[in-house]
């Protein structure tokens, strides 16, 4: 008989307990690590200056967000890639258009800032913006941006023809009050224009419309014109380092609202704008045979003081090339008519209006002038009118443009004034008019002593005192005749008693007319008809 | 010739004795007029005036007009107003006005400064008929004051019954009538801004 065999047990000890423990405790702090880190973004930057893994931190309003955790070269070399790692309760602050620039002491025009890196060495700002949450890479800013991202406001593009004072944070002023800023500036090789970005803020960006002129108000400009010396400054910035400002030129009504990435011309100052403030002119030539001293570019034209264009130029190289040069030819001025000017409209279609209306005026006397428009300065301007009496004269051409037929003004035009009213007087009946007035005044002067003997008289001396008598009686009278008066009354009381009699008398002359003995045989009194009662 | 003289007489006068002893029926007079107790003490300016009233040319007369016939009118002999009908209209209307307008309306025109409104009445038909009934017929005007511009225009047409026949029925048939045109101003009155 087989014996079972009977084999120990064998048990896993208890002193396992102790790895597999620190194993479970090890998971769960690396899966707690794993799971509390933020996530790992890529900024591209052109230079790494101050940056240093581990220490250098990625901020967000002054709160350290993030720290970076490797700094390298990008795959082409051709920028920095700094590896960083944010928080993750900073997670969703890296949106589509987040911004990350290096703070660093900066001294420039726009002021001193970052001056607190200087002791714990540059960080990284993060501006978060306004986009979807989820990007992991980005291209840092090398310079702190103008305008942060997500703010609101307009967008526009500035061009100008002159670069300059104007630079990437420069004001942007409207009536001297800031109300964005310049972003960036650029120049166009091609166009060879400079092209700056600009900012306005909301709520100001409903200041801007479509015929907004932007100008330079950089330092301080000073002109002596027709109009008088003018001074133009705008702030203490923009005098020190440039702005821009804006507005809407003089008598032009607000236009419709822009939308983002409008452009607008860059005018280099306050006075080109008002210059031509209108896109849209029709050029003339005015021929002059006079002199032309004082009269310069953007003197006014106008048509019986009210503002119709500017004088654009004197055609010194067509005088020059004419044929009759030296043989005392008139002086060709170019100038510029707006028809926005007339209410007609800033529009191509409305310069056919303008251009037959100008054709129309010259065949009923319109004529241009020099006029003196500044006695001090000697400044002259262009007066547009209608003369009657102008001799007959028709549009022609010159180089290419019409002409409006002129005549002589300012001192000329005074002289001439002068010979006509000479003239004029001159053929006035002078001596005439003397004697019929000699003899009026002989005749009044007759009638006035009449009237003094009249004045004189015992008659009139009397009159005042019988006026008064007879106010008085007047008065008393009116007295008794007024509605409460007892004459008054007494009457109304006789005129109802007659009114009665009257009625009676009229019975009895009825009666008597049908029944003539009735005075003496009374009839026989009849019965009223009695008024039924109703049914 | 006393005998003679004596018959003679009595034959002159007989007649007129017999004429003169046949009996005369009574006149009779109404007065036109609303139960109406102006307040007692000091009183404010009427803002309210009633201007004279027009009647038509056959109301003035004394007798009380009853339409006996198609456009034939009887003037009552005695049956007469105490006073010519357009007074007693008038004061009836001031007082139903007062009544109604809880304040005193004017009459007095030496106070139609004061006035911010004028009523003008005229009286066109004012009678008893055949029928039984009692007519006025009248339009208003008011105006912002005796001689101002006009507000606003109306016409009134009423009619009531007799309660009995005979004249007195019918003169309260009338200011019961002129009652209703009193309603009718008030209300246009009260109707203005």
């Amino acid at each position: 008989m087989a014996e079972a065999e009977i084999q120990e047990r064998r048990s896993i000890s208890v002193i396992w307990l102790v790895p597999i423990v620190a194993l479970v405790l090890g998971g769960w702090l690396v899966f707690t690590t794993w799971r509390d880190q933020g996530p790992a973004i890529t900024i591209s930057f052109a230079t790494a200056e101050g940056i240093e893994t581990d220490k250098t931190k990625i901020r967000f309003r002054s709160v350290v967000v993030g720290v970076v955790e490797g700094v390298g070269l990008s795959d082409d070399l051709s920028r920095v890639a700094v590896e960083a790692r944010i928080d993750q309760q900073a997670e969703p602050l890296l949106r589509q258009d987040a911004q990350f620039f290096v703070v660093r002491p900066r001294v420039g025009a726009q002021g001193v800032s970052g001056l607190g890196t200087l002791l714990s060495g540059p960080y990284i700002e993060l501006v978060p913006g306004t986009g979807a949450a989820g990007r992991r890479d980005f291209v840092g800013l090398d310079e702190l941006p103008v305008t942060p991202a997500g703010t609101d406001g307009l967008h526009l593009v500035l061009e100008s023809e002159q670069g300059g004072s104007v630079g990437p944070g420069n004001p942007i002023l409207y009536r001297g009050f800031q109300v964005g800023r310049v972003e960036t500036s650029r120049f166009d090789v091609d166009a060879r224009r400079m092209y700056y970005d600009a900012f306005i803020e909301a709520p100001y960006d409903d200041l801007v419309n479509a015929h907004s002129r932007f100008w330079n108000t950089s330092g301080v400009s000073f002109e002596a014109s027709a109009d008088g010396v003018e001074i133009h400054t705008g702030s203490l910035e923009t005098v020190l380092s440039g702005g821009i400002a804006f507005g809407l030129p003089e008598d032009i009504r607000p236009g419709p609202p822009v939308q983002d990435g409008a452009r607008f011309d860059l005018y280099p100052n306050l006075a080109k704008v008002n210059q031509r403030p209108y896109r849209e002119s029709i050029e003339y030539v005015l021929q002059f045979d006079q002199s032309v001293r004082g009269l310069r570019p953007g003197a006014p034209v106008e048509y019986r003081g009210i503002r119709t264009g500017s004088v654009v130029d004197i055609l010194l190289d067509q005088l020059v090339d004419e044929e009759s040069f030296g043989s005392g030819s008139s002086i060709p001025v170019l100038v510029r008519i707006e028809p926005g000017r007339f209410e007609l409209g800033d529009t191509p279609e409305s310069l056919h209006v303008l251009e037959g209306g100008v054709a129309r005026a010259v065949g009923n006397g319109l004529r241009a002038t020099l006029s003196t428009g500044n006695l001090l300065t000697g400044s002259l301007y262009v007066a547009l009118d209608i003369h009657e009496n102008a001799p007959p004269a028709e549009m022609g051409e010159f180089a290419g443009r019409p002409t409006i037929p002129t005549m002589g003004g300012g001192l000329d035009g005074l002289q001439t004034q002068l010979s006509m009213l000479l003239d004029k007087l001159n053929d006035l009946p002078l001596e005439g008019a003397v004697e019929s007035a000699d003899a009026t005044l002989a005749q009044l002067e007759s009638t006035l002593a009449a009237l003094d003997e009249v004045i004189a008289s015992e008659a009139m001396k009397q009159l005042p005192a019988t006026l008064t008598k007879s106010i008085a009686q007047l008065e008393r009278t009116l007295a008794t005749l007024s509605p409460d008066s007892d004459l008054v009354r007494r009457l109304s009381h006789t005129l109802a008693e007659l009114d009665k009699t009257l009625a009676r008398l009229d019975g009895l002359a009825t009666t008597l007319s049908e029944k003539p003995n009735a005075l003496i045989f009374p009839i026989r009194s009849e019965q009223d008809p009695e008024p039924p009662r109703a049914p | 010739m006393k005998t003679a003289l004596a018959s003679l007489l009595v034959a002159l006068f007989l007649p007129a004795l017999v004429a003169c002893s046949g009996t005369t029926t009574p006149v009779r007079t109404y007065l036109m007029r609303a139960p109406y107790t102006p307040p007692s003490g000091p009183v404010a300016d009427a803002q309210v005036g009633l201007a004279p009233v027009v009647v038509a040319e056959y109301l003035e007369q004394p007798g009380i007009a009853l339409l006996v016939g198609p456009n034939e009118v009887n003037s009552a002999q005695h049956h007469r107003w105490a006073e010519p009908v357009r007074i007693g209209l008038r004061a009836t209307l001031q007082a139903e006005l007062s009544r109604r307008l809880g304040s005193a309306v004017s009459v007095d025109t030496t106070d139609a400064g004061e006035w911010t409104r004028a009523v003008w009445v005229h009286v066109d038909q004012l009678h008893g008929t055949l029928d039984g009934e009692a007519v006025l017929v009248a339009n208003f005007r008011i105006a912002d004051g005796l001689h101002g511009t006009t507000l606003a225009r109306h016409g009134f047409e009423g009619r009531a019954p007799l309660a009995t026949a005979g004249h007195p029925a019918l003169v309260e048939a009338e200011i019961a009538l002129v009652a209703q045109l009193a309603e009718q101003i008030a209300q246009a009155l009260g109707a203005l801004p």
